[in-house]
This record gives C-alpha cells, sequence and structure tokens, in this order.
C-alpha cells in the first residue's frame, strides 16, 4: 500500500499530475460488478495510469490495488472537489512540495487518510521512526510536522475521507478494533474440487475459444 | 503388612490432595488500580479462595447485576432511544437527560428549560476547544449533526440518534471517603449508575460516538450501601424466562436511586469518520440548567510519548501528592488540565516517568500506573489494551462484546464472554519506550479482570460480617476502583 500513498500524495503535491489525471479519466460511474462489492476498472485505463505514474517516477511498481483506488477516487466530482480544497489548505502552510523525495510524498499521503499517523507526526519529527518512516531527511520531517499540525489541512483531510470512504479506508497503516478485511470471494475459501461455477461452464469458455 | 498400610496411605493422601486441587475454587487476589495485586509471600503460601456463591453465579451477577446488555433488556421499549423505533420510555435518553437537570430541584423543569438544556449542549458540542483534537471531534460532531437534524431551530432530545449498548453498575467506586462525606455514618461516597451509548450513524459501520450519562449516588451510611448492594444483587435472582418481571424490577432500582442523586454528568468520546482511529473526549457535567463542559478529571494534558523529568508539573505533582495519586484520590493541577482530549486507539505509549523521581522505588510504578490509567487515554488504549471501548457497538437485538479489561479474556481480545480464572495481562515494561529514550522506569504487568473485581467489591459489600466496621472497609477497599490504603 505504501505505492498508494506515495501517489496520493504526489497527487496532492503535483497539480500538472492531479489536472492530467482529471484530463486524462473522465468522471464516470465506473460498473459495478454483480456483487456490488467491486468496480468494473477497463484493463486500458489500468494501463494508462501505469504509464502516466512511471512519466514521474518510474522506479515505483505499482500494484493494480492501487491503481484501482486511484482510478476510483478521481472517478467522481465529489472527490475531485473536496480534494482541490484540501490542497489548497496544503498548499496554505507554504511547505515546499516540489522536488521532495519518494518516502516524502508517501508519507504526505499517509497523512491525509491516517487518524493516528497525523497524531503521531504532529509530535515531532523524532516520531517518523515508530512509523517506519525514519529515513526521511530532517526538513522533509520538519515539513510534515508542519502539515500535520495544521488543522485546516486536518479537517480538510478528514472531510474528503469521510465523503469518499465514509467508515473505513483500507489504505491506512493504523489498525483498529473492528477493522473489516475487503475479501474478493467468500471466506474461508471453498477448494476448486467442490466450488459450484459461478461464471461460463467449461462448455461455454471452449466455445469461446474456439 | 505394614508396607502395604504405607503404601495405601499414600495412595488415599494423594487422591485427597488430587480431589482437593481438582476441586479447589479459582484463587482470590486483592487489586490496586483495577490491576490484580500480586500475591504477598504470606498469600503464595497460603492463598485465599472465591467465595462459593461468587464462583458459582458469576456470569449471572454480571449479566443481570453489574453490566446489563442483553438486548431483551436495552432493546426494550422502556429503554429504547433509537429515533427510528424509540416510543418514548421512561429510560430512553430524553428522559434520562430530564432525570439528570431536575436532580435536587424542588420541582420538576418545564419542557422547554430542558429543551434550552439540549440547545445549550448541541451548542456546545460544535465549539472548538483543542487545537490537538479538534479535527476529531468535530469530524464525529458533524456526522451527529447529520443524524440528529434541528427543528424548527431546535434540537429535540427524543431525535438524538443514541443506541443504549448497556447500564452498568458501578458501585464498585464507593468508597470510605469522610472530606467529601463530613455526615458521621454516611461516609460512603461516589456509587455511580451509568447509562452506555452509541451514536448511530448513516450506516451501521458507521462508529463516531459513545456516550455516558452517569449519576453518582449521594453519600450513604455503609447500610445504605448494602441496601443499595442488595437490590443489585436481587435483579441476579430473577430466572432467565422472567424478562419483563427483571425488566420490571431493573426499573424499580433505578427510579428509587437516580432521583437520589448528588450529581450527574455525560461524558463523550467521538471520532470524526473520515480520519478514523483518533477519538476526542469531553465531560459535561450537569447543572440545573443542563450539562456544561468542563475539564475532563484526573486527564492529564501531556504527552505520553515524553519522558517526563522530575522537575516537570508532572514531576512535581507526583512528588507532593504520592499518596493521593496511588489512592487514585487527587484533583489534576491547573497547569495539566485539559478540557478535551486525543485518545490514539492504536497507541503505543503510556505514562512514562524517568526513573529518577525522587520517589521510593516500590511507589514510582504505583504512581505512573495510576496516573496513566486514570486518564481516557489510558483506559481506552494501551495501559488497558483495550484499543477503544470498554463495550462494544452493537446492532439491534445483538449484545455488545466487552473489552479483555472488563473480562478477563488470557490473549487480551474482545469478546462476549466473561471469565473467574483467567486475566488480560498488560507487559508494560517493553511500551515505555519514548523516542528520546527515558531510564530508570520499570513498570511492572498489568493483570486484569474487571468484572471479577466489581463482582468481588459487591460481594464482600453483601457477606462481609460488621457493615461500617473499620475490618469491613479494609476488606472493601481492596475491591474498589480507588484504593484507600
Amino acid at each position: 500500500m505504501t505505492d498508494f500513498w506515495q501517489i496520493f500524495g504526489r497527487l496532492a503535491a503535483n497539480d500538472d499530475f492531479r489536472y492530467g489525471l482529471y484530463k486524462q479519466f473522465a468522471v464516470q460511474d465506473y460498473p459495478k460488478d454483480e456483487d456490488e462489492c467491486g468496480i468494473d476498472v477497463p484493463k486500458k485505463d489500468y494501463e494508462d495510469l501505469r504509464a502516466m505514474i512511471v512519466k514521474i517516477n518510474p522506479d515505483l511498481p505499482m500494484s493494480v490495488m492501487a491503481l484501482g483506488e486511484i482510478l476510483m477516487c478521481i472517478s467522481t466530482d465529489l472527490f475531485r472537489s473536496g480534494f482541490d480544497d484540501l490542497v489548497k489548505a496544503i498548499k496554505a502552510t507554504k511547505v515546499p512540495l516540489d522536488n521532495r523525495s519518494s518516502l516524502f510524498y508517501a508519507a504526505l499521503g499517509l497523512l491525509l487518510i491516517d487518524g493516528p499517523i497525523v497524531l503521531d507526526f504532529a509530535k515531532g519529527p523524532q516520531f517518523f521512526a515508530l512509523h517506519q518512516f525514519g529515513k526521511l531527511s530532517d526538513p522533509e520531517k520538519n515539513d510534515l510536522v508542519k502539515i500535520a499540525r495544521d488543522t485546516a489541512v486536518t479537517e480538510h483531510a478528514s472531510s474528503v475521507c469521510y465523503d469518499y470512504w465514509s467508515s473505513g479506508c483500507n489504505a491506512q497503516y493504523s489498525a483498529y478494533e473492528r477493522r473489516v478485511h475487503p475479501t474478493a470471494t467468500p471466506y474461508p475459501p471453498t477448494p476448486m474440487a467442490g466450488r459450484k461455477p459461478k461464471g461460463p461452464t467449461e462448455d461455454q469458455l471452449r466455445g469461446t475459444l474456439i | 503388612m505394614r508396607n502395604v498400610l504405607i503404601f495405601g496411605s499414600l495412595v488415599l493422601a494423594v487422591a485427597a490432595a488430587a480431589s482437593y486441587w481438582q476441586h479447589r475454587r479459582p484463587l482470590e487476589y486483592g487489586f490496586e488500580n483495577r490491576g490484580a495485586k500480586s500475591p504477598s509471600f504470606f498469600r503464595t503460601i497460603f492463598p485465599g479462595i472465591l467465595p462459593r456463591q461468587l464462583v458459582e453465579n458469576h456470569e449471572v451477577v454480571v449479566e443481570r447485576a453489574l453490566l446489563i446488555r442483553d438486548p431483551k433488556v436495552v432493546d426494550d421499549l422502556d429503554f429504547d432511544s433509537d429515533p427510528s423505533t424509540s416510543q418514548g420510555g421512561p429510560w430512553t435518553f430524553a428522559n434520562v437527560f430530564a432525570q439528570a437537570i431536575n436532580l435536587g430541584q424542588s420541582s420538576a423543569a418545564s419542557s422547554s428549560q430542558i429543551q434550552m438544556a439540549a440547545d445549550q449542549w448541541s451548542s456546545d458540542l460544535t465549539t472548538k476547544v483543542s487545537p490537538d483534537s479538534d479535527t476529531f471531534f468535530q469530524g464525529g460532531v458533524k456526522v451527529l449533526f447529520e443524524q440528529w437534524p434541528a427543528s424548527s431551530g431546535h434540537y429535540p432530545l427524543n431525535a438524538v440518534p443514541l443506541r443504549l449498548l448497556a447500564v452498568v453498575n458501578r458501585i464498585d467506586l464507593a468508597h470510605s471517603d469522610t472530606k467529601m462525606c463530613p455526615q458521621p455514618g454516611q461516609d460512603m461516597q461516589g456509587a455511580e449508575i451509568r447509562f452506555v451509548y452509541q451514536g448511530i450513524g448513516p450506516t451501521e459501520n458507521t462508529d463516531y460516538l459513545r456516550l455516558i450519562v452517569e449519576f453518582v449516588a449521594p453519600c450513604l451510611s455503609p447500610l445504605d450501601l448494602r441496601g443499595l448492594g442488595k437490590s443489585w444483587m436481587g435483579l441476579a435472582a430473577y430466572a432467565p424466562s422472567a424478562d419483563r418481571t427483571y425488566i420490571a424490577g431493573l426499573e424499580t432500582l433505578l427510579g428509587t436511586w437516580i432521583p437520589k442523586s448528588s450529581a450527574a454528568r455525560i461524558r463523550m468520546i467521538v471520532q470524526s469518520p473520515g480520519l478514523i482511529g483518533v477519538w476526542a473526549s469531553r465531560e459535561y457535567p450537569f447543572s440545573n440548567t443542563g450539562p456544561v463542559r468542563s475539564t475532563l478529571s484526573q486527564e492529564l494534558k501531556l504527552d505520553f510519548a515524553a519522558c517526563d523529568l522530575p522537575a516537570s508539573d508532572i514531576g512535581k505533582f507526583a512528588r507532593s501528592n504520592t499518596a493521593q495519586i496511588i489512592a487514585s484520590h487527587y484533583t489534576t493541577p491547573g497547569s495539566l488540565q485539559t478540557q478535551q482530549s486525543a485518545i490514539n486507539a492504536s497507541d503505543l505509549f503510556v505514562l512514562t516517568l524517568l526513573g529518577d523521581q525522587a520517589l521510593p522505588a516500590d511507589q514510582l510504578d504505583q504512581v505512573r500506573h495510576s496516573l496513566s490509567i486514570n486518564t481516557c487515554r489510558g483506559c481506552h488504549s494501551r495501559e488497558t489494551s483495550t484499543a477503544g471501548f470498554q463495550i462494544g457497538v452493537r446492532k439491534r437485538t445483538y449484545a455488545s462484546d466487552l473489552s479483555a479489561f472488563l473480562t478477563g479474556d488470557p490473549n487480551c481480545k474482545r469478546s462476549t464472554d466473561t471469565s473467574l480464572t483467567s486475566y488480560c495481562q498488560v507487559a508494560e515494561s517493553p511500551l515505555l519506550y519514548t523516542p528520546g529514550g527515558c531510564s530508570g522506569m520499570q513498570a511492572q504487568p498489568q493483570s486484569y479482570n474487571d468484572l471479577l473485581r466489581r463482582h468481588e467489591y459487591l460481594d464482600k459489600l453483601l457477606n462481609s460480617p460488621r457493615a461500617g466496621s473499620i475490618t469491613w472497609r479494609k476488606e472493601l477497599s481492596q475491591f474498589t476502583a480507588f484504593q484507600v490504603d
């Protein structure tokens, strides 16, 4: 999930990147799958987004999970307008956002979605190592402390998270009671041999292949 | 022949010992500030065992007389506060709120006075008081008001989106206090009755608000306190099938004791469902005009992740108030008071004092533990291995689960079951970590089973001879939530 945090941070820090994504990917309702527990994102969207990310960071392997989460976010006006307000609040802190390390962007992205991280980052630079962000430079830590302490930033971040993810963002660092881990198939899984086929039959598949 | 007799005697002795060990009851420990006390050398050799009546009825007493969470009770129309189903029963939140305003008044407040109090309280909820935690509090308050819309400019109490989780008997808070209760023979102070609610959100998964209404009993004589204890214990005698009779009995108890209360307060913990994982707490003691925000009792305005030095405010306070702190009877000094505090449910920290506090080594950890567990953060986070709440949210018709601090679950996991024999052990020493380092502090592990402690308190209250005597007070004191000797 660190890939998601980094891109989420870059989305906040880099206007060209953000508006480039807004332009490339239209506001749309991706079709839901039949169980309504997932959305059907076209393969091309994943590929196009990956290509755009490679342009700003060629050394970031992106999981399809993180790509899908970014695509889902930017597919709605609700997110775009709330996130743009959040970016204004971040810019108002006067923290420089260009040419920072990849870890800085990951930390920035994380603090926009995780309450306990906001609380700990706001305590001071000595607390970053607790969450494996100790490799950040001192100026970067100090800048992130400044952002974490800014109530306008945290209020906008909270609002975006609430409007968009409601009661649970699965990209958080911090564990919490009653967190529901998403599953795509019934859990625990049944062995393949005993599983009732849900999609096309083998004959239908064979026909398709022929 | 002689050898056969010796062998036979040995076999019989072994069998008798095995039978004794097999049938012996769980050991009885004292407690210090909610943690089970390590037995003394004497008690190690001659351990006490729990009274038979306690062992045989623990689960029933917990469920019926100590922490009442049966959905047949908390969803009953007499208690139901959910605006979508409530029929305005006598123990809805709105009526409990009205009872709190009426305490000590010669005549009942009018409906417009009660509405004015509700409006004043709801208005204060949107007031920002601490930049460190406002985001988290206000985020949750936003959700509250989405579910609790104003009607003609007022916030009707019967529309507050609350679900009752439990009615809680906190008689174990009562202790002898001749300062608070100077009238001779009326020295038992602090027993409480609590109504614990969760906020109902836009979805069942939106967890954003816990609210407790607490009623504090007046100073009581030992016999009156015992009478209150008997009333509670009487509820455990109803057969499981006699739910309606049980509810009537519970309502009689509440109707008798709540109007006698000397004080009431609302305590709330709120989290923004946006940046989840951080809760912010507030307290609102009732005045005759309604709930008025106050400082959080025994909360500390300091960072648990810091190494607190002897020259710090907390260091000085700890040295000059050692006995009161160990007894859990202290007033937080002004410089450390706060009206709102953040609770990180996944916190890594407990209160940490530098070893050199000029306190005797055997008292240093007692002081640290008492100061820490008496804060909102201590009780609801790492100090008790709780990570959030003692009483869990629930769906309608389901019962709440409970923290391991309450149940004594040996794995320190939330559970619906209570235990007589196990404790949730929190090994704090490794957790006394601060980024800058903090030498010399050695925190002792703590073992918790708070419902067992509360049950033992009730059992001692009812079954020890000579109620009111010095011996009785001493027996009782080791099971109070606060320590008095």
